[in-house]
């Protein structure tokens, strides 16, 4: 289960080497690190502000998504426990029936449908500030992520409860909620659900930038990508950034154009490449965990 | 496997694992091996066979590298003129090809009798259990431990009648000695099914003087090796492992030891006068079989197993018969198709709510040790935290659980060992941290499950301990155990019960 093995040192200059996720976790703070450095000598101080706030935004939006996922999911799955060990039969099908009708609904979809009801709640004036319009976006974005943390955990106390060591501990007058929060997942699920919020934060900033590029023509006559707080996928969708994409396109026919890019469409290309970055990266460290653990 | 004296050491990372000097294999002798699980006994005798993976040990023999040793012409030929029969035989067996095939694969098919040996060390030779479990493809619940253990003693028989079948048609020099490594070969067998092993064995042996390492922590061997084969006693010999400074070392096990402390081991006298305080009705059905109780020593129960407080029960069967399964369903963790018990006044049966055991007897009238540490112990979690779980008031802190430790482990041992995870610890230590849980309790009823496997002489007198300790405050103890040769002497024959199967399909082996 578990990657380490007992007594064997792992000499430094291995490290890396042998742990893909730290080597990955590092190239991209490494990267985000050199493009801040890059877009602070060549790009204007607006354009350099609004990026800065656009990654921002999204990665704390990606990870308030993940820590809410987080939670519900680990509560939906006590609970569907909770009704499967005590045998309620007709509350854990209607539970299990209401996930699966969320589960299928496409995420895209889902989270449109979400934005709407922001919008709604933005109108009416009942979400204000930055910081309740991300919490907001990213409850919506959970909502349809977390059912992957019910699965999982879901799968961990099955796979635990089937060994001896959950029924020497009952046997012991343990409860069984200790031994499912602390004994199981705690102590023998950790790199499962690190590995699986790695992925998740990955999912979420796909979701939010996909979703944000998606709804830049407006949600309505007054609420728009402008009242919304900026996100990598709202800048993705302004018309400087689209400008700079498709200098991109112009570079392939037209060489001159290719020194350009770097210092004169700073905006676009820096906020497609912390996009795509940001994902590789993320998929490599997830990947790299469950090397190291063996998942 | 020349020289008759190993200097060997195996490492893992930076962490020395085993350094044993001058380990005496000699050749035409058997070496029986003794000591705690898991602080190397099996190591070593992979080490001696050339099984161990180099990737993932350090390993000098002799001064020899691994490869220079595997490949010098003495392990090549105790490879290949010999046979490893693994701890485990699950592990061993090819679970895509039948028993008997794999009785009949590769050399083992030059026998003239490939199923000869197997019938040997079946009771009811090819009559009863042994033609029904050839054809199956062993998976991890059929056939029982104790057969799959017997069908690989079977295996290693067979290869030693080839060895000797090839030494006798020679007609000049003899072939090259094999090793012959038995690691703990009678871990799941009762003591009759381990005395047939054992007889078969030196019977093959006084034919012809084979080289063979026996590891096993049964120290009840010594007294039945001791008594029936005596005569050829310059021909074996008994070491043991400990651990010494973090390693594992080896020094001679003198027999007389252990013989006088059996010697002085004394029955209990049976306690009848108190109120039962766990009952269980004469017949229990499960797995389509009628399992019954009987006492041997002509107690007064009849067909009920009766526990009283202050009581050790000893409850005895032959191997896969069903001994762990009653204690499960004791414990409520096992339901069957009809049973009947009786617990501190309360009758329980087969259509009773799970969840009485739950809300009221499990870590308040009753608790159980497990057979397998291994398998019941979290392995993610602290020494400390598996006894703090409990929330015992006297082993709320470290210093609780210090003095909790100090009554299975040595003083010195306790330091470094309270914060270690279980996956840390040896078998041993596993099987006594297993116990002390158990015991921390206090609860009125304790199940103990083979509570002596896995440990070595000292933790064995130690545990007897704890178990007499137990009694005298008055928890009633019902036991399971193969350790014939120990409990036997300790438990009254009033408190003796055994379990037999009264399907008359099925019948011990």
């Amino acid at each position: 289960m578990q990657g380490e093995r007992p007594g064997v040192r792992i000499p430094l200059s291995g490290l890396l080497a042998e742990r893909k996720d730290l080597l990955w976790g590092i190239l991209w703070f490494g990267g985000l690190a050199l493009t801040w450095v890059w877009l602070d000598v060549y790009l204007n101080a607006p354009a350099r502000i609004l990026v800065g706030a656009a990654c921002i935004h999204t990665f704390s939006g990606a990870v308030a998504a993940v820590v809410v996922a987080l939670v519900i999911g680990w509560g939906t799955a006590l609970f569907l426990h909770f009704l499967e060990s005590t045998r309620r039969r007709g509350a854990y099908l209607a539970v299990s029936f209401a996930l699966n009708l969320l589960r299928s609904v496409p995420q895209i979809v889902g989270m449109l449908i979400g934005y709407v009801i922001v919008t709604g709640l933005t109108l009416n004036e009942a979400l204000t500030s930055d910081t309740s319009l991300i919490l907001a976006t990213s409850l919506v974005t959970a909502l349809f992520v977390f059912q992957e943390v019910v699965d999982l955990i879901r799968e961990r106390i099955r796979h635990f409860e089937s060994l001896e060591f959950v029924s020497a501990l009952l046997v012991c007058g343990i409860p069984s909620r200790v031994i499912i929060n602390r004994e199981i997942l705690l102590k023998n699920s950790m790199p499962y659900l690190v590995q699986k919020s790695v992925a998740l934060f990955g999912r979420a900033i796909f979701l939010i930038c996909s979703i944000d590029f998606i709804v830049s023509v407006g949600l309505s006559a007054e609420v728009s990508l402008s009242n919304l707080p900026v996100t990598l996928g709202s800048m993705l969708a302004k018309l400087d950034s689209k400008q700079d994409i498709l200098a991109i396109g112009t570079a392939f026919t037209d060489l001159r154009v290719v020194p350009t890019l770097f210092v004169e469409h700073l905006q676009g290309i820096s906020v497609a490449f912390l996009i795509v970055y940001t994902l590789l990266c993320v998929y490599r460290i997830a990947n790299g965990l469950m090397e190291r653990y063996r998942l | 496997m020349t020289p008759s004296r190993f200097d060997i050491s195996i490492s893992a990372g930076e962490r020395l694992l085993v350094d044993v000097h001058a380990f005496p294999i000699q050749e035409g002798a058997i070496t029986f091996l003794f000591g705690e699980s898991g602080i190397g006994k099996s190591l070593i005798g992979k080490a001696l066979f050339g099984l161990l993976d180099e990737s993932e040990f350090r390993v000098r023999v002799n001064g020899m590298s691994y490869a220079e040793y595997r490949e010098s012409a003495g392990a090549r030929a105790a490879r290949a003129n010999g046979f490893f029969m693994f701890q485990e035989p699950s592990s061993h067996l090819n679970p895509l090809l039948t028993l008997e095939g794999q009785m009949k694969e590769g050399t083992l098919a030059r026998a003239p009798d490939p199923l000869g040996a197997a019938r040997e060390l079946w009771r009811d030779g090819d009559r009863g259990t042994l033609p029904r479990i050839l054809p199956v493809y062993p998976k991890a619940y059929r056939p029982s431990g104790g057969e799959k253990q017997r069908l690989l003693a079977a295996m290693a028989f067979t290869r030693m009648d080839i060895a000797f079948a090839d030494a006798v048609d020679a007609s000049g020099e003899p072939g090259a000695p094999g090793l012959f490594v038995f690691d703990e070969p009678t871990g799941s067998l009762d003591r009759e099914a381990r005395d047939r092993f054992l007889d078969r064995l030196f019977a093959r042996f006084r034919l012809r003087h084979e080289t063979i390492l026996l590891i096993t922590h049964d120290y009840g061997m010594i007294s039945y090796v001791q008594s029936r084969h005596r005569d050829i006693g310059k021909d074996y010999r008994f070491m043991e492992l400990f651990v010494s400074a973090g390693s594992a070392r080896t020094r001679e096990f003198d027999p007389a030891r252990f013989l006088t402390w059996l010697g002085g081991l004394r029955a209990e006298p049976a306690v009848t006068a108190k109120k039962p305080l766990l009952r269980v009705e004469g017949e229990i059905r499960v797995f389509g079989r009628v399992l019954r109780f009987s006492q041997p020593g002509g107690g007064t129960g009849r067909d009920a197993l009766a526990v009283r407080p202050g009581e050790l029960v000893y409850l005895k069967a032959g191997s896969g018969i069903g001994k762990t399964t009653v204690a499960k369903i004791v414990i409520g963790l096992q339901n069957a198709d009809h049973f009947r018990l009786e617990i501190d006044g309360v009758r329980l049966g087969d259509v009773s709510p799970r969840q009485y055991w739950r809300r009221h007897l499990w870590g308040k009238k009753m608790t159980m040790a497990f057979q397998h540490a291994d398998e019941s112990l979290n392995p993610r979690a602290s020494v400390d935290d598996t006894l703090r779980i409990l929330n015992m008031k006297t082993i709320q802190d470290r210093k609780g659980v210090a003095m909790a430790l100090a009554r299975l482990f040595d003083t010195g041992e306790i330091p470094g060992l309270t914060g270690k995870k279980v996956w840390q610890l040896s078998g041993g230590q596993k099987q006594r941290l297993n116990l002390l849980r158990a015991f921390a309790l206090e609860t009125p009823l304790i199940i103990l499950d083979e509570p002596l496997s896995a440990l070595d002489f000292e933790s064995i007198d130690r545990v007897l301990g704890i178990m007499r300790d137990a009694r005298v405050r008055g928890r009633a103890i019902l036991l399971i155990s193969h350790n014939e040769d120990i409990f036997d002497r300790l438990v009254s024959p009033e408190s003796v019960y055994s379990l037999e199967s009264a399907d008359p399909s099925f019948s011990p082996s």
